[in-house]
């Protein structure tokens, strides 16, 4: 076992490398020599940057309730409820369904499909681009009623509000991004790899999260200040 | 003694080959691995660096020279409490230096000099030659960096934060705070947040993609759990300050009313954001510190760590417990009863875990050999006395009733620097100590660290202990000065003398570490006989850390297993020797360890491994849990855009600060460029 390294031939069969260590390691010490099993390392950064952001809503929305139950009514007193109309409600559907292309697209990139990656992409781009477009008129709305300076009750929802809107701001031009290097022909769909498929499938883990986020602003911004009770006294 | 497992002549390397081949000339042997990774010389080098090593040790200058800000601050509030009716400073002045040393000791000293410690040392003990992010983390230090610059310049234009270190609502709104002071505090910590969780987020992939093959999740390194523990909290616990600081930004600039009661805020809310990361981030700062004293108390023991499972069971505990703590920093501001009660049971548990480990720290010294007391023990063993002494006070003040008595008094401020100097600062001079030759293959002197820890240790309790009886007597907090008629003279001027001891203490490191670093004498590899790979390494390490992926066998890579014999967890049984009791309710063999050699992969499915291609920083990935599934990847290299990326928000700061759109629009726009470029040439 003093050999000198310097003699090792060089082995490419995974086989025979198995082998050659098989006699001294134990079946859990063994590295099984297979390819790549699980995701890129890009991936799981993406997953604990998600878990941190999903940290910054949470405890938004802690903010929200906190000062709801705090509050004898919720919106205050002369403070607009958020638009529940037809509106909102399609916009909210137009963005919720833009994870279904951009996930198609991930898929056609695996497959090679560089023309039904882009066209999946500009749909969901464009869908989530009229939601965007949806939250800018609800604000121009709002403001002559309601403004962040107004009480706590504006303030947050501004905030929440428009700090999901920047999230969406910022996948949109990751979206861009990857349709861009798509254009270009940079994806080969082969692996994890960030020149695979790897930088769709990051930016496609994100997108889903923007929407995530928005299921629980919109139950709590919406949904419940129109059915929920009158503040919590 | 049985080897580990090494295998056949042809694969795998033999006897600590990558030691022995280094000693006989690096440079020579590993060309390629040199080229790939050595970074350029000059000014270019420097900034576009990714070695994990090299930000590492940026990393600790930096945080040490924090550590020497807030300690010249901590003296001068020293000095004005020295005697009674003290004209020195105002309470203008007063007031920003007890705020910046709070804010500088804990968020821009302790937390840092833990990514510092991390930086250097996780990819080297877990095999790695790299972070997961090497980009990501130069972006980590120089966003540390420029925060804070950031905040100390508020000295400089004479508006530095003055709110206390944890800048409560209503005094920090603008109504009673109406200077930039508390401007550049809430835009500082927001800036050095995204420091801090890119961090964490690169220290949890690195652990978990990146570890040597075979090197299952049990076999990681203590300190490796410690900093996976930390980072962990850090992802969840971090976004409550960065929103607390955000929020209060907001009030401020915006005129919104977020913490403002007159406009249906409240300002309980600040509070609790504030302590939902507060109360972690006590706990951010000490586990790691554990992770440092169960390395070095094994090594200078030489047996392994007492209750190993165990000791790991509770600091993954003591992450999950500190979640529920944050409510005692509140039980002065009238919440309800039951709340209360909760968070006092919880603060209670919490004293479970940390005695755990502390009883297994002393069980592995009084199981191991006589050690040496060298100053990393030293540091180690004043750690313990200092925290269990601190963890005592923290048992009275975890109930309600008598923190309701002695809340905002010295008591607290004496509990609190037993905790964090005790338990945060100690490990962290006892780390310095053990890890300085590996890092600086120079030997520290031989004497100075030792009358340092002496220093130290004295002048710690000096000035501390008598703070607790001054909080008794009924010294408040924050105060600048106070009255000859309080009976409160010569206990202040005790503790003001024992400053000056401790802070000659840390001046003895300091020249010690800078002269031994000048001129020490050159250290062996191995000056501890480690249990972790940084020590079949050379001194300094080459960058590129390991020239073949080591295959890991056991936790303690260098120490292989015991014998059959010696009565490991399973066989413990049949041992009746002296040591059998202790290994029955151990979990461990008393035995003394020998080095052995470390199996090495150095190909792979055709790929050399000191061969990459031209410039390419080639690693390894592993599986999560048990390491296995080896793959060969090519990590980015060196670049100029996370500097890019964190000038851009040292812009997008300053323009928050001086309420421009105009630098906040283009600061934007230079990050979106700047974050385009860098991911456009990422490889």
């Amino acid at each position: 076992m003093t050999a000198g390294t310097g003699a090792a031939p060089l082995t490419t069969d995974r086989t025979a490398l198995a082998e050659a260590r098989a006699p001294d390691l134990g079946p859990t010490d063994r590295p099984s020599m297979g390819p790549l099993a699980g995701r890129s390392l890009a991936w799981w950064g993406m997953v604990m940057a998600i878990t941190t952001e999903a940290m910054i809503f949470a405890l938004l929305l802690f903010a929200w309730f906190y000062l709801w139950t705090k509050a004898d009514r919720w919106p205050p007193p002369g403070d607009p409820l958020t638009d529940l109309g037809p509106f909102t409600i399609g916009r909210t559907v137009l963005l919720l369904g833009s994870s279904l292309p951009v996930q198609l697209a991930e898929r056609r990139v695996k497959a090679g499909d560089r023309r039904g990656m882009l066209a999946w992409l500009a749909l969901g781009w464009a869908m989530a681009a009229v939601f965007l477009g949806g939250h800018v008129d609800e604000t121009i709305r709002m403001w002559s009623e309601l403004r962040p300076s107004t009480d706590a009750y504006g303030s947050l929802v501004y905030l929440i509000t428009n700090l999901h809107a920047l999230h969406l701001i910022i996948g949109l031009l990751f979206l861009a991004f990857v349709f861009g290097r798509g254009l270009q022909g940079r994806y080969t769909g082969d692996g994890e790899g960030h020149l695979g498929h790897g930088d769709v499938t990051v930016t496609v883990l994100y997108w889903h999260f923007v929407d995530a986020v928005w299921v629980a602003v919109f139950s709590s911004l919406y949904l419940a200040p129109h059915f929920g009770g009158p503040g919590g006294g | 003694m049985t080897t580990p497992a090494v295998a056949g002549p042809t694969v795998l390397a033999p006897a600590a080959a990558p030691r022995r081949r280094a000693a006989s000339g690096a440079r020579g042997d590993h060309q390629a691995l040199h080229d790939a990774w050595e970074d350029r010389p000059g000014l270019g080098g420097w900034i576009r660096t990714v070695d994990h090593k090299r930000i590492g040790v940026r990393y600790a200058v930096t945080a040490l020279t924090f550590l020497l800000i807030g300690g010249l601050e901590a003296l001068a509030l020293r000095t004005q409490l020295a005697v009674p009716d003290n004209d020195l400073l105002g309470h203008d002045a007063y007031n920003q230096l007890m705020t910046m040393h709070g804010t500088t000791m804990l968020l821009w000293f302790n937390t840092p000099m833990f990514a510092a410690f991390g930086n250097y040392l996780i990819p080297l003990q877990i095999g790695a030659r790299d972070m997961a992010f090497p980009r990501l983390n130069a972006l980590s230090y120089w966003i540390f960096l420029l925060s804070g610059l950031f905040v100390y310049t508020s000295f400089a234009v004479g508006e530095a934060p003055d709110g206390g270190w944890f800048a409560y609502t209503p005094l920090t709104s603008s109504v009673y705070s109406p200077g930039r002071n508390l401007d550049f505090w809430a835009i500082g910590i927001t800036f050095l947040g995204i420091s801090t969780t890119v961090g964490g987020i690169n220290f949890i992939v690195t652990i978990l993609r990146m570890r040597a093959p075979g090197m299952s999740l049990a076999r990681l390194p203590i300190f490796g759990w410690t900093i996976l523990t930390m980072s962990f909290m850090i992802i969840f616990a971090l976004p409550a300050v960065t929103l607390a600081g955000a929020l209060l930004e907001a009030d401020r600039a915006l005129g919104m009313h977020l913490f403002d009661p007159n406009g249906l805020g409240d300002p309980l809310l600040y509070q609790h954001l504030f302590w939902i990361w507060g109360h972690p981030e006590v706990y951010i700062v000490f586990i790691p510190a554990t992770g440092i004293i169960s390395t070095i108390i094994p090594t200078f023991a030489r047996r392994p760590l007492a209750a190993h499972n165990l000791v790991i069971a509770s600091v993954v505990a003591t992450g999950f417990i500190s979640f529920g703590l944050w409510v005692h920093h509140m039980f002065a501001a009238g919440l309800p009863f039951l709340v209360a009660s909760f968070f006092s049971a919880a603060s209670l548990v919490i004293a479970i875990p940390s005695g755990i480990q502390v009883l297994a720290w002393l069980t592995t010294l009084v199981e191991g050999r006589r050690p040496r007391l060298d100053p990393p023990l030293l540091f180690a063993l004043g750690f313990i006395v200092t925290f269990v002494l601190g963890g005592f006070t923290g048992v009275m003040v975890a109930v309600v009733p008598f923190d309701q008595a002695i809340t905002d008094s010295y008591f607290v401020v004496a509990h609190f620097h037993y905790v964090l100097i005790g338990g945060s600062v100690m490990p962290i001079m006892a780390g310095l100590y053990f890890w300085f030759p590996k890092v600086t293959g120079k030997a520290t002197h031989p004497w100075l660290g030792r009358a340092a820890f002496a220093a130290i240790f004295v002048g710690f309790h000096v000035t501390f202990f008598p703070q607790h009886i001054l909080g008794l007597m009924g010294m408040p907090r924050r105060v600048y000065t106070y009255g000859s008629d309080l009976g409160w003279d010569w206990l202040n001027l005790l503790s003001s003398i024992g400053a000056f001891v401790l802070a000659a203490g840390f001046v003895m490191v300091a020249v010690d570490l800078v002269l031994s670093w000048w001129r020490g004498d050159p250290a062996p590899d191995d000056p501890w006989g480690g249990e972790t790979l940084e020590w079949a390494l050379p001194s300094p390490p080459p960058p590129y850390n390991f020239a073949a992926a080591p295959v890991v066998t056991s936790p303690r890579p260098l120490w292989g297993e015991p014998e059959a014999g010696d009565g490991s967890a399973g066989d413990a049984d049949g041992d009746s020797g002296g040591h059998g009791d202790v290994a029955r309710a151990t979990g461990h063999p008393a035995w003394d360890p020998v080095r052995v050699p470390v199996p090495t992969i150095e190909r792979y499915e055709g790929e050399v491994l000191d061969e990459p291609p031209h410039g390419h920083h080639r690693a390894v990935l592993t599986s999560v849990l048990d390491a296995t599934d080896v793959h060969v990847v090519t990590m980015p290299g060196p670049s100029t855009w996370p500097l890019a990326l964190a000038a851009g928000v040292l812009a997008l700061s300053t323009g928050v600060l001086l309420r421009s759109g105009l630098v906040v629009g283009l600061a934007s726009a230079w990050i979106a460029w700047s974050f385009y470029r860098w991911h456009r040439e990422a490889t």
